[in-house]
């Protein structure tokens, strides 16, 4: 997840913290956030829905909905491309 | 060895090639580190070039080597790259696709800025002389329109009116009509959408089904190609990502998008690799290795007929496939060449094996022999009259894929294997011979290529090629002969032909004895950067008279000339210690590659039977100089299990003396 937030914001630096927000990284716009969740489907094998996106405020809360989505997937099922 | 004086591109590309060439993407940054940080800018570049030219890999991949490229001060990654301006226009939002164009085309030596304008707006920018589009031409406009527009113009499914149809194919005319005037115009094709929507084939007299009228639009596009105008295959993006399972609802939902990380990254490529076409930025030649890539097995050990190919088995149905697209290729104007290790008669292969898909007449330029294939690369790129950088190389051996981008830093490469099927799916995907137009030179090419095969060779520069081998660390271990290696080393005299020194095909049993008796057996396996090839080499000594004879040596051709037979003949020089060391050369049909070896290493001809086909060669380990090599030769396993040996051979001298009749001596 760090990584996809240090590429897509070409921060190598960044870290992250559950309480960050939008606001609190530079160039995190609605776009990139499209990039970002479509970016970390795909890294990480997950599929969000609409409704789940559009809750999300802040980091933690997104970690939070990617270890729920990760403990939901068959067992077996590979990360990332198929 | 000495490290100091190694190219360190060569090192840098024989361990960071495996990674370009995976799907680690922080191994390879981690690599790419290295190599910038010591200096090594050059393999750098190849290796990012490279990874950027692998189909399927996550966005997440290209992305980082976008911004690795975009680090470095976006340097050119092939000769002579070319700058193009792309405005987009499209009825979905499609800003995710930008940087994964700019990307590729960055792999292919194109220099591409992307534009892309608010979603939905295509008939405003088009038509709208005032628009940002008409007062800021850019070199490529990309029309992308998916079924928001279709739905607009056909109407949401179930049967289509012609009259809808022909105004549809209307409005298409209308939108590139003006951009054509100032610009070329790329164009997406139709693809079955996310959802199946109802109509299908249906036909009726003035109107027909979604599906079928879908067909018809395809059709206009393809009619409305021309110099100026190009169809981008949009539904073989889609195809290629999975079909339906290209698209993401959610993507579409929340933005716009309608489709998956995937699919992106298969449209990328199908831009980018039609705008290099325009650009005359693809490759025109495919150069193929030819044992386990072109066929399987290997036609020196298993002979002409005995190689895996064809289309009447499960396991040649692959390989034939293969050939079979390979050739189709060749109706394009791509150039074929082989690269490849054999001894040069097996050219004649193409014309005996019915089961080859491939004639001799297909190949513009042929490289078979033993010289390093970056010769063979630089053979066929004077044969050919253009350069490497156009040129995609195919191997199963990472050696030879690195050896050859050590000289030819521009080539591209794809890894064969492990199966067929595999090498014909990377080259596939891969779209490296992506064509858009077909012009007269392009069916001509291959023609006038094979007219021009016969051209005078390159010098090799073994310059290079002594630092690539220095570079790659080879070590070699010598082991005895025992049981972890004895059914191996057996296989091997069995088994191998073309080096093989004197065909004594001694069974394991024979091995037993032989050691019995004081034969000193020696076991070498290979390891390189690129990592083990296992138990390569094996000799039989005998000791004989004050002499120690080499009854028996045998070695994979996979690793001939890197200068492991030199290194061995090193170590049988020490075995021998003040005896004189003897070798043995049987001419066979088959072991010609060898017919010369002794003679390299210093070896003195001392007799040959009257037929000239047995020969005994000698040297004398306290006076001549053991041939140079650049292999790290490992004997500790050997020196642990020597004392023993030494004690047996001290008790037990007496063995057959192999020295011929006195008649041979007349020769």
């Amino acid at each position: 997840m760090t990584d996809v937030f240090r590429t897509l914001f070409r921060r190598p630096g960044l870290e992250l913290r559950d309480d960050m927000t939008s606001a609190d990284v530079d160039g995190w716009d609605s776009l990139k956030h499209v990039s970002l969740m479509i970016h970390l489907e795909q890294e990480l094998g997950v599929r969000f829905r609409s409704e789940e996106v559009i809750r999300l405020t802040n980091v933690g809360e997104l970690r939070g909905l990617i270890h729920e989505k990760l403990a939901d997937r068959p067992a077996g099922q590979p990360a990332g491309q198929a | 060895m000495s490290s100091s004086s190694h190219k360190p591109a060569a090192a840098a590309l024989g361990t960071g090639l495996p990674l370009a060439l995976g799907d680690d993407s922080r191994a390879l940054a981690g690599a790419l580190d290295e190599l910038l940080g010591c200096g090594a800018t050059s393999a750098a570049q190849t290796l990012l070039r490279l990874a950027l030219l692998q189909p399927g890999r996550t966005m997440l991949w290209y992305q980082k080597l976008l911004n690795r490229w975009d680090d470095l001060g976006r340097p050119p990654l092939k000769p002579n790259p070319v700058t193009r301006r792309i405005a987009v226009l499209s009825d979905h939002t499609i800003d995710n696709l930008a940087p994964l164009v700019t990307a590729l085309s960055a792999g292919l030596g194109v220099h591409v800025d992307v534009q892309v304008t608010a979603f939905d707006s295509v008939e405003a920018h088009a038509l709208d002389p005032t628009s940002a589009l008409h007062r800021q031409p850019a070199d490529f406009v990309l029309i992308a329109l998916g079924e928001t527009w279709l739905h607009r113009q056909l109407g949401p499914g179930g049967l289509v009116a012609s009259e809808r149809i022909e105004q549809a194919a209307d409005m298409l005319d209308r939108l590139v009509g003006p951009i054509v005037e100032h610009a070329e115009v790329l164009i997406t094709n139709f693809a079955p959408g996310a959802v199946a929507v109802p109509g299908g084939y249906a036909h009726g007299e003035d109107r027909i089904g979604y599906a079928a009228s879908l067909g018809r639009l395809n059709a206009h596009l393809h009619a409305m190609q021309s110099p100026r105008v190009t169809v981008i295959d949009r539904a073989h993006a889609v195809h290629a990502a999975g079909g339906q399972r290209a698209y993401s609802a959610a993507n579409e939902q929340r933005a716009g998008i309608p489709y998956d990380a995937a699919c992106l990254v298969t449209l990328a490529r199908e831009v980018a690799f039609s705008v290099a076409a325009l650009c005359g930025k693809t490759h025109r030649a495919l150069v193929l290795d030819l044992d386990n890539t072109l066929w399987g097995g290997t036609v020196g050990d298993a002979g002409p007929h005995g190689i895996v190919s064809g289309p009447d088995d499960a396991d040649g149905r692959g390989y034939h496939r293969l050939q079979l697209y390979c050739r189709n290729l060749t109706s394009l104007g791509v150039a074929l060449a082989v690269a490849s290790k054999n001894s040069p008669e097996v050219r004649s292969i193409f014309e005996r094996n019915p089961n080859l898909a491939l004639g001799s007449d297909d190949f513009s330029s042929m490289q078979i022999g033993w010289d390093p294939k970056s010769s063979s690369i630089a053979n066929i790129s004077s044969d050919l009259g253009f350069g490497p950088e156009f040129m995609l190389f195919v191997d199963d051996n990472l050696f030879e894929l690195a050896e050859a981008l050590g000289r030819h830093p521009h080539l591209d490469v794809i890894r064969a294997g492990p199966a067929a099927a595999d090498t014909l799916a990377a080259l596939a995907a891969g779209r490296y011979f992506h064509t858009v137009r077909i012009t007269d030179t392009d069916l001509s090419r291959h023609r006038h290529l094979a007219a021009r095969r016969a051209a005078a060779e390159l010098r090799t520069s073994f310059d290079d090629y002594d630092d690539y081998l220095a570079a790659i660390r080879i070590r070699v271990d010598v082991q005895p002969y025992g049981e972890p290696n004895r059914r191996r080393v057996a296989q091997m005299l069995q088994k191998s032909n073309q080096f093989n020194l004197t065909t004594r095909r001694h069974t394991e049993h024979d091995l037993d004895m032989l050691r019995k008796q004081g034969a000193v057996i020696g076991v070498f396996s290979y390891e390189d950067v690129f990592g083990s090839q296992g138990v390569i080499a094996a000799v039989v000594l005998v000791p004989n008279g004050g002499q120690l004879r080499i009854d028996s040596w045998v070695m994979s051709c996979r690793v001939l000339n890197r200068t492991v037979e030199q290194a061995i003949a090193a170590w049988m020089m020490q075995r021998a210690g003040t005896r004189p060391l003897r070798g043995e050369f049987i001419a066979t049909v088959k072991n010609g590659i060898v017919a010369d070896l002794y003679a390299r290493l210093g070896f003195r001809r001392v007799l040959a039977d009257s037929s000239g086909d047995h020969e005994w060669w000698e040297c004398d380990p306290t006076a001549d100089t053991p041939p140079t090599h650049l292999v790290e030769l490992r004997t500790d396993s050997w020196d642990q299990h020597d004392g023993q040996e030494h004690n047996r051979r001290d008790r037990d001298r007496r063995l057959p003396d192999a020295v011929p009749p006195a008649r041979a001596r007349a020769a």
